[in-house]
């Protein structure tokens, strides 16, 4: 939990302290943390011992890759897998789909991640347990193998918002007028839910999507701790249990700006998509 | 003056119920157990509360007593679900883990409703510069992942009993605030807190007596789905080893084990129990979640 504690003498810790600044009061660190903010400076990680931006440049690809990459899939699985069970509601591919949704709610993380490694990895053996490649291969393929288990693990948690969202908001759709003006014209069904029905269902999935999208820099903790994926979110965790602050100051706002950044994107988003949103 | 009193009088008498009609919690109770999910998934969870309640008649080992000679043993008739590296019997250490994890839910859920109410009262209530510095402070909160939020407070405050039910409860309250403020806020315009005003009832009496109880159904459900997300997070806070320190068994430290390979591997009852504790109460609870929204207010799912 925290790293052991060495011996250390008096002397050597009152300098330490005075090296790093430790030893005036926090109001003084603070404002010397937002004045060196200011220039772009997040200062120097303890356990590290690097510049945090430069610590937050190497960590910042990984999860930018892997929650990119399961946001898009869990987004466009969750789209077509709503539509299905809203074009036949209560049918029996919308009753399993609602089952897998409310499974999906209900299951964390960690326990999803370790039964997939479980089966997968130890079991049959046919995926890497963890990590982002094997050491000392650098191929393409090998790279992918790591990615499955753990995009597979936030797609599957992911998918199920997506799909009861767009269920939900395609039936309340379907249900409009408009819809029977369509039919009544002899529209093909196809043409009717995949070019008017969704088109206006879609406006709430996309704010969905725009909550969803700090999480491109803020990482799976969870996920990324158990398949040692070295992002944000396994950084976070790791510079937690060092007590290493400048780096969790620096996670924290990064988190903090990009969900202020996204839901004034969202707002805006609204603005362009719904005709019927006006801001004052 | 005379005839505005009672007035007042009457609409406040207005809101009991008359004698012989059925209370709103007997309708309630009746629509929950037509959701047969619902009820199963409150047998479900009583189960489990009553195993972890009862844990000294339901096993006869002790959770943190060791036995060095029966290490990891498999699953048999004299342990149950088998042992742990220092030879603890599982099945001990999962009910007397229900014990911990359970609690330590409950009782964050317990608080941020508690908080959660007080602040959505009062700013939905006052409103003005109350309500706007309220709700910026809610604002504030939820600007981090509510995971990331119990991680940190949990480091600075150190791993109990207490400080965890502290920091899993702190990021949930924001969102129970923000729904009860939205309820005060139409229900404080209604005639009856007017009428209620006018023959002199205080404020902290009209708020807990008048307003409060109607705001209560959205809140009993968010709660109930909030306590899900707590037994997920003590099981997160406690797998990535921030949550209580061992001996002390939960659900979430258990499970922890199984971040070494071998025992993934090797020793399955080491780590299934727990994981299957942790999602069969989440489960349970997101059914009765469910039912009870259905029951108390079938209008409204804005708020989810």
């Amino acid at each position: 939990m925290m790293a052991p504690e060495a011996p250390t003498s008096q002397a050597a810790l009152k300098a330490m302290r005075e090296r790093l600044g430790l030893d005036r009061p926090w109001p003084v660190r603070y404002g010397e943390w937002l004045l060196r903010l200011t220039q772009g400076n997040l200062g120097y990680s303890y356990f590290e011992l690097k510049p945090v931006n430069q610590l937050l440049k190497s960590y910042l690809g990984p999860t930018l890759e892997l929650m990119g990459l399961s946001l898009a899939a869990s987004f466009i699985l969750g789209l077509l897998l709503g539509t299905l069970a809203a074009v036949r509601p209560y049918s029996f591919l919308d009753n399993i789909l609602t089952v897998f949704g409310f499974a999906g709610r209900s299951l964390p993380d960690f326990f999803l991640a370790l039964v997939l490694i479980y089966i997968f990895a130890l079991r049959f053996k046919v995926l890497p347990v963890s990590g982002m490649q094997t050491p000392g291969i650098w191929s393409f393929s090998d790279h992918v193998q790591h990615l499955i288990l753990p995009m597979m693990t936030l797609t599957l948690l992911r998918v199920v918002v997506f799909m009861r969202y767009t269920r939900a908001s395609l039936l309340e759709e379907l249900h409009c007028d408009y819809i029977r003006t369509a039919r009544a014209k002899g529209l093909p069904e196809r043409t009717i839910i995949w070019k008017h029905a969704l088109r206006n269902g879609l406006i709430p999935i996309i704010t969905i999507l725009g909550v969803n999208i700090p999480i491109l820099f803020t990482g799976a903790v969870v996920t990324e701790t158990i398949f040692q994926w070295p992002g944000l979110g396994m950084l976070y965790v790791v510079s937690v249990r060092h007590r290493d602050y400048p780096v969790v100051m620096a996670l924290s706002l990064l988190t903090a700006v990009a969900v202020l950044l996204s839901n004034l994107i969202v707002d805006i988003g609204y603005a362009l998509i719904d005709p019927r949103v006006r801001y004052e | 003056m005379n005839n505005i009193l009672t007035i007042g009088r009457q609409m406040v008498a207005q809101r009991r119920r008359p004698p012989g009609l059925e209370s709103p919690w007997r309708r309630a109770w009746g629509r929950f157990r037509r959701h047969r999910l619902g009820v199963l998934g409150l047998f479900v969870f009583a189960t489990l509360v009553l195993l972890s309640v009862l844990a000294p008649w339901v096993t006869r080992y002790d959770p943190i007593s060791i036995s060095l000679r029966h290490r990891n043993m498999p699953p048999s008739t004299l342990h149950w679900l088998g042992t742990d590296e220092l030879g603890r019997d599982m099945w001990a250490r999962i009910v007397y883990g229900g014990r911990v994890s359970l609690s330590i839910a409950g009782a964050s859920v317990a608080l941020a409703g508690v908080l959660g109410v007080l602040v959505g009262a009062i700013s939905g209530f006052a409103g003005g510069k109350v309500d706007m510095v309220l709700m910026r402070l809610t604002d504030v909160v939820m600007c981090l992942p509510s995971l990331i939020m119990s991680m940190v407070l949990l480091t600075l405050l150190g791993p109990r009993f207490t400080t965890i039910i502290i920091a899993i409860s702190f990021p949930s309250w924001p969102p129970i605030a923000r729904l009860v403020r939205g309820q005060l806020l139409s229900l404080k315009e209604r005639d009856f807190v007017i009428a209620a005003k006018a023959i002199g009832v205080s404020t902290p009496r009209i708020i807990f007596r008048h307003l409060l109880p109607q705001a209560f159904s959205p809140v009993i459900v968010a709660a109930t789905l909030n306590m899900a997300q707590a037994i997920i997070l003590e099981g997160s806070l406690s797998f990535l080893g921030i949550g209580l320190p061992p001996p002390t068994p939960s659900w979430g430290n258990m499970l922890q084990a199984a971040q070494s390979i071998q025992v993934l591997e090797s020793f399955p009852w080491r780590w299934v129990p727990p994981g299957v504790a942790i999602v069969l109460s989440v489960l349970s609870i997101n059914a009765v979640g469910d039912a009870l929204r259905d029951a108390l207010d079938p209008h409204t799912t804005k708020w989810l």
